[in-house]
């Protein structure tokens, strides 16, 4: 078998890291890029079902459609619906399929007209991926374990 | 140092072109009782400049024509829709916008034989009065006292003939009501009015990639920078929606257009199992039932404004004879959805009107 020489291992070494410092640095422009500008609304998933809309320009929270869920989640959790708008404190609390000794876990979801912004700011799952994004303006927020995710448009839906 | 300099060139370049780049801005204007967005396609200084006069034309149309409320302390006009009504029988002066859109609306108070007038305010408010009751407001039919109250209201008043004049005399513009039976109430054309100057000012500097949402009735559209065909799909609502009823009841695609719908599913209350509406017919003095929403597509937002209003009152019939009549100088389309839930798109022309 024929042996790479120190310069061949090297030029290797130095490909890789050109390529990963490349490839992290096309990250970080998308992530700076593809989601600029403002967005006109966004929109909280269950699954595939768009469940909630928050509209920053008219400034209003809409309650599209409605989880079906057991009976012992709304006294176990307190909330007579999920997803629940709670007003007082801007944020829509939804049911997550990710389970702790099988019972589904809260995902809270925060918005913020002026900034016209969203935040997962409460959700238990094994590494709190999406808690950790913070606050988004554009780029979508998901909850994997949760099967629950933000999505922004910046496109207003015209209706007359 | 040859590569070094290049690159910062390059960078220096690409840094200087960008704020050159067209991008989308989105504003919001309150005026009029509701939220006016307005989204252009521009280099960010051009968009601030137009936004800037697009604010200034609604507060102007939003100032002249409020009925609530007086001209502010430091406003530069002469006076308001609210001053004018509280001095019927007296010549008042007023701005050139004002005599403009007034001498407007009595336009097309003579195109509609009348179904459209803005000098039956005194009605309006005594139907809105009950719309906006606290009972009704709560989620309760209102009581038969209550609409006996109101019959007993309506009935003292008469809609007036020749209710206002308007004139000029050496460069100025006066306004004079007839009586104190006259109030005059713009809410069914104002907004559209201001829409299509906001128009015409864009369309005067070629703003081409636009669009204008005032309120949830009336849209202004250019074209989609998005789309091949330059059109943008605007979903119609459903004005009689049921439970298993989708949001929209159809689709239609508008490029260059305003889009103006006139409804009975807002502001209106239920007495008898009867859906009484804010779209009060001049001739009955009360709402008609002919239909659920109409939408008219058109190149004057104004126009359709005032005209959605004034047909909502029409019979079908009545209808089919004003629009034959009046197609020959004006240009425009009407979907209707019926009181009994049928689609009429036999006034459709060109725009695609696609059913859901």
């Amino acid at each position: 078998m024929k042996t790479k020489s120190p310069l061949q291992k090297k030029r290797d070494l130095i490909l890789v890291i050109t390529l990963f410092l490349l490839m992290g640095g096309v990250f970080l422009v998308y992530r700076m890029t593809a989601f600029r500008g403002e967005s006109a609304s966004a929109s909280v998933y269950y699954g595939t079902e768009k469940m909630v809309t928050v509209d920053f320009g008219l400034q209003n929270v809409n309650i599209v459609s409605k989880q079906a869920v057991e009976n012992k989640y709304y006294d176990l959790y307190g909330y007579n619906q999920f997803p629940y708008h709670d007003v007082e404190k801007n944020s829509i609390v939804l049911l997550g399929d990710y389970t702790v000794r099988g019972v589904r876990q809260l995902v809270v979801v925060s918005y913020d007209f002026e900034k016209k912004s969203m935040q997962i700011i409460d959700e238990k799952s094994p590494n709190n991926i999406c808690s950790k994004e913070g606050e988004s303006t554009g780029f979508p927020l998901i909850c994997l374990p949760n099967n629950i995710y933000v999505r922004f448009e910046q496109e207003r839906q015209l209706e007359v | 140092m040859k590569k070094i300099f290049s690159i910062v060139t390059v960078i220096a370049l690409i840094i200087t072109l960008s704020a050159c780049t067209k991008d989308t801005h989105r504003f919001y204007i309150s005026a009029m009782d509701t939220i006016i967005e307005a989204e252009v396609r521009d280099t960010k200084k051009n968009a601030n400049k137009n936004i800037k006069v697009i604010e200034d034309i609604y507060l102007t149309y939003h100032h002249l024509t409020d009925n609530f409320r007086d001209l502010p302390i430091d406003s530069a006009f002469k006076t308001n829709i609210y001053a004018i009504n509280k001095r019927p029988g007296e010549k008042i002066e007023i701005d050139f916008e004002l005599y403009e859109i007034l001498a407007k609306a009595e336009e097309y108070r003579i195109l509609t034989d009348g179904y459209f007038d803005v000098s039956i305010g005194k009605i309006i408010d005594v139907w809105k009065e009950v719309i906006q009751s606290e009972d009704w407001l709560e989620g309760n039919d209102i009581t038969e006292a209550e609409w006996e109250e109101l019959v007993r209201k309506i009935d003292e008043i008469e809609v007036q003939e020749n209710a206002y004049t308007l004139f000029h005399e050496d460069g100025k513009y006066y306004i004079k009501l007839k009586n104190d039976q006259v109030k005059l109430d713009l809410g069914a054309f104002a907004k559209g009015y201001a829409t299509q100057k906001a128009y015409e000012y864009l369309e005067k500097n070629k703003v081409k990639n636009f669009i204008i949402v005032a309120g949830g009735s009336s849209i202004y559209l250019g074209e989609n920078a998005k789309s091949e065909d330059k059109q943008f799909p605007v979903g119609l609502i459903n004005p009689n929606r049921q439970k298993n009823d989708g949001r929209l009841y159809g689709e239609i695609k508008v490029k260059n257009n305003s889009i103006t719908s006139s409804g009975n599913n807002e502001q209106f209350f239920m007495y008898g199992d009867i859906k009484y509406h804010h779209l009060i017919s001049t001739k009955t003095k009360y709402p008609m039932h002919y239909y659920h929403s109409l939408t008219m597509v058109t190149k004057d937002a104004g126009f359709a404004d005032a005209i959605t209003t004034a047909i909502f009152s029409m019979s079908p019939e009545f209808l089919e004879s004003w629009v034959e009549r009046v197609r020959e100088t004006y240009d425009f389309e009407i979907i209707i959805f019926n009181y009994d839930n049928t689609i009429d798109t036999r006034y459709m022309v060109d725009t695609e009107f696609e059913l859901r």
